[in-house]
This record gives structure tokens, sequence and C-alpha cells, in this order.
């Protein structure tokens, strides 16, 4: 990003502004990854498109409860449309509680060092560290986050214990950071 | 059990959205107390946030800014919201909206014309689709006008006598947009630029792509104020010229 453009914080700063070329430069910056999250998790692209459309103005309705102490802006939006995926998953299966749409889109996204780590991580970096991943701790991860399964459908769904399946997340969680540090280390290196 | 090893074990799970809403306000309850839970939340949380990464990278079609844009400005209609928004009207007309028009009659006529003939002409299925968008464009207009929006029309130059184009900016004089529809879709490596010009000199209002035929929204980053001509021209891409190189398609006169 060259040194004249606008941070994503700055663009959530303006849209709370109500500029709405603001939002505009915020979505073609983002767009695809918003879209190639939407479209992996519903494998439709109408109701990828709905998911996506629906995220950015809720960005716009909701960019005064966006807080850049907590997190990136990239990461509040993704949570946005993760959370607005999970939904539309869930109406779909019409036998889980939907996600309230508000829950969770607070959460931070780690500390300042790995907002570092993670700004420079590439698609193959993550690639590589889930296949670096046991396969038990990548199928939870993935049936969760992609699919939007609970953690008691996954359990039903692979005939394992609830525990296990909570302990895989964690678990796979834990290893996968260490795995894209590992990463962040060989960039520096070079 | 003990609470907390319990609520622990949920640490994975809720960073991936895997809790169902009263276990999600169960461990959130359970936060606000543990230091050691919150800590691992957010030690783990900047790991989800770039699982999205591994996606295979896909795009949506133009039309999603659009609808955005267009709600967006039908929120600006709202007295509640603080939006400076032209009121337009809320998303692109529904595929039924339209019957509601003045061109209704015609549509649903040449419709019927053509299921008699037991064929489809895909020449006429565009005329009928052509009819619509253009519909839809006056619609927009219209709405926008009913709201208080200033709205000065573009003409068409004869390059392109099927376009309808105007600058709509609202009543309160914040936030300006050229609305457009029945374009030639974009050539490859080119872009439509608008231009304001004062005294003779252009300045870039935007650049921006085109297809299809159903009105498009553009936000224009300039007020219209001591322009005197809008002009709209086809330029390299993707971010267009300094100054006008290419075919004019659109000209017209600013209000004073």
């Amino acid at each position: 990003m060259s040194i004249d453009q606008p941070t994503d914080e700055q663009l959530v700063v303006e849209i709370q502004r109500r500029h709405v070329q603001a939002l505009e430069t915020f979505y073609d910056r983002h767009r695809v990854l918003a879209y190639s999250l939407a479209m992996r998790m519903l494998s439709n692209p109408g109701d990828a498109e709905e998911v996506v459309q629906e995220s950015f103005v809720n960005v716009w309705r909701s960019s005064g409860t966006y807080r850049a102490d907590r997190s990136g802006a990239r990461s509040w939006l993704l949570s946005i449309v993760h959370h607005r995926a999970i939904d539309k998953l869930r109406s779909r299966q019409s036998r889980v509680q939907p996600v309230s749409l508000e829950a969770g889109m607070d959460v931070p996204d780690g500390s300042d060092v790995w907002r570092e780590v993670s700004e420079n991580l590439t698609g193959e970096d993550v690639q590589r560290a889930l296949c670096q991943l046991p396969a038990e701790q990548r199928e939870a991860i993935e049936l969760a986050y992609f699919k939007g399964y609970t953690h008691t459908q996954i359990a039903e769904l692979t005939e394992v214990p609830l525990g296990t399946v909570k302990g895989r997340m964690r678990m796979g969680l834990h290893k996968l950071k260490s795995l894209l540090e590992g990463t962040r280390s060989e960039l520096v290196m070079d | 059990m003990n609470d907390h090893n319990y609520q622990q074990d949920l640490v994975g799970a809720y960073l991936l959205d895997a809790l169902d809403l009263r276990e999600r306000d169960d461990f959130e309850s359970h936060l606000e107390h543990c230091a050691e839970c919150r800590a691992e939340v957010r030690d783990l949380s900047g790991v989800v946030s770039v699982l999205p990464l591994a996606c295979e990278p896909a795009a949506p079609s133009e039309m999603v800014l659009d609808r955005i844009l267009q709600t967006l400005a039908a929120e600006g209609s709202d007295s509640r919201s603080r939006s400076h928004l032209v009121p337009l009207p809320g998303g692109a007309p529904k595929a039924r909206s339209w019957l509601r028009g003045p061109g209704a009659a015609l549509v649903a006529a040449a419709a019927v014309l053509v299921a008699g003939l037991g064929t489809w002409d895909v020449k006429l299925q565009q005329k009928v689709n052509d009819q619509q968008h253009s519909i839809a464009f006056q619609q927009t207009i219209n709405s926008a006008l009913a709201h208080g929006a200033h709205v000065v029309p573009i003409p068409a130059t004869n390059r392109v006598s099927t376009a309808s184009a105007a600058i709509v900016q609202n009543s309160a004089g914040h936030g300006t947009y050229f609305v457009v529809q029945g374009l030639p879709s974009t050539p490859a490596n080119k872009v439509y630029q608008l231009w304001f010009v004062r005294g003779g000199t252009p300045s870039s209002a935007g650049t921006f792509r085109y297809s299809g035929s159903q009105p498009k929204i553009v936000v224009v980053p300039l007020r219209t104020n001591g322009f005197t001509v809008a002009a709209l021209t086809i330029e390299p891409g993707p971010k267009g010229s300094q100054v006008p190189t290419g075919q004019k398609l659109l000209n017209g006169k600013l209000s004073a």
C-alpha cells in the first residue's frame, strides 16, 4: 500500500463520518476476500453475494462500534461476513439456533505483534499451515469455521466424544498459530 | 465440574463460532471474570482472523456494489439517520416492481406476443430487458426528485443514443452521484471517466466500468458547484487519463 493510501482503520473512521466514498474504497479493497470466504462457506454465488452486500451495509451501519485497539478493520469485516454466512448456513439446516449477529464481532484479533504477522501472510502460507496440522484438528477447524457446524454437530458427524472435538479445535488453533508464526520468522530471515 | 475448566475447553469452539447461542452467552459471561481465558482468546483470535486467506480467490459481480449504494441511499430518507445520502429508492427494482410502472402494459404485451409465437426471440427478449432497465432508471430519477434532490440530465451524444444519465445531488448539498443506464459494456483495458468542466478546464470526477444494461450509480467525489459542463469519455484503464483523450459519449450543461 502506498504512503498516500488511507489505512483500513482510517477508512472506517471516514465511514463513521458518513463518507460513502470511503466505504466504496473499503469495499474495493476487500470484496474479493469477503466474497471468497462467503463462497467457500455457502457454495452458492447468489447467497455469497447477498452475504457480502449485507456485510458491507452492516459495516456502514455499525461503524461507530468498531474499535481499532481491539482488531484490525479487515478482521472486523471478515468476522461480520463469517457471522452472516453462519446465519445463512444454519437457517438452511433449520436445526440449530442462529448465532446472534452481534455476537463475537468484538473479538480482538490478537496482539500488535500478531497483527504485524497476519498482515504479511498469504493464502499459501495459511493453506500450508492448515495442511501441516494433524488431520483431525484440521477437520474440526474446517467443519466449524468453513461449514458452520457446532461442536456438538461435529461430534455427531465424526463420531467422537464432544470433549475430544473441543480439544481438537483448541489445540488445532494453538498449533496453527505456532506454524504461522514460524512462517513469519522465515519471511524475516529472508 | 470445575466451571473454569469446562469453559476453558470451549475457547476454540468459541473462536470458530461453533457454539450455540446459550453456550456462547455462558462463555462470554465467564470471560468477563476470567483473565486467563480472556488472554487465551486474545492469543488465538488472530489465527482465526487469517483463515479466510486460505479460501480460493473469487470476485463478486459488479452489481453488489450498486446494491450496497442503493441500500444506503434509501436509508438516507430515514429521518433518524445521520446519513446525507440522496434518498434513492431502496435497492435495484426487484423483478416484479417495474410491473407497476408506466411501461408495464407495453412490456406485458411484448411478453404475450412472444408467447403466442411459440418461440423465444432473443432480440425481442433483449428489447424487453432494455425496456425494464430504462424504466428502472426513470423510476430512480423520479424518486430522487420526489425527495428534493437536484437532478441534471446529461444527454448522450450520437455515439450512444441508447444511454440515459443524470447528475444527482441531494437537497442538503452533501453527496453527488452519477446515475447512468444503457452504456455499451466497457471494453477490456478501458474505463468510463466522468469530467466536470470549469472555464474550459476539465477535472476528473471519477472512473468506472459498466456492463449489462441496468442503472448504475457512481459516487462522485466532486460537488458540481462552479462547474458548467459534465461529460463522459472512454479512457485507458484502469485509472483513466489526466485530461480527456477518448470519445465523448455524454455531454451536458450543469446548473450554475
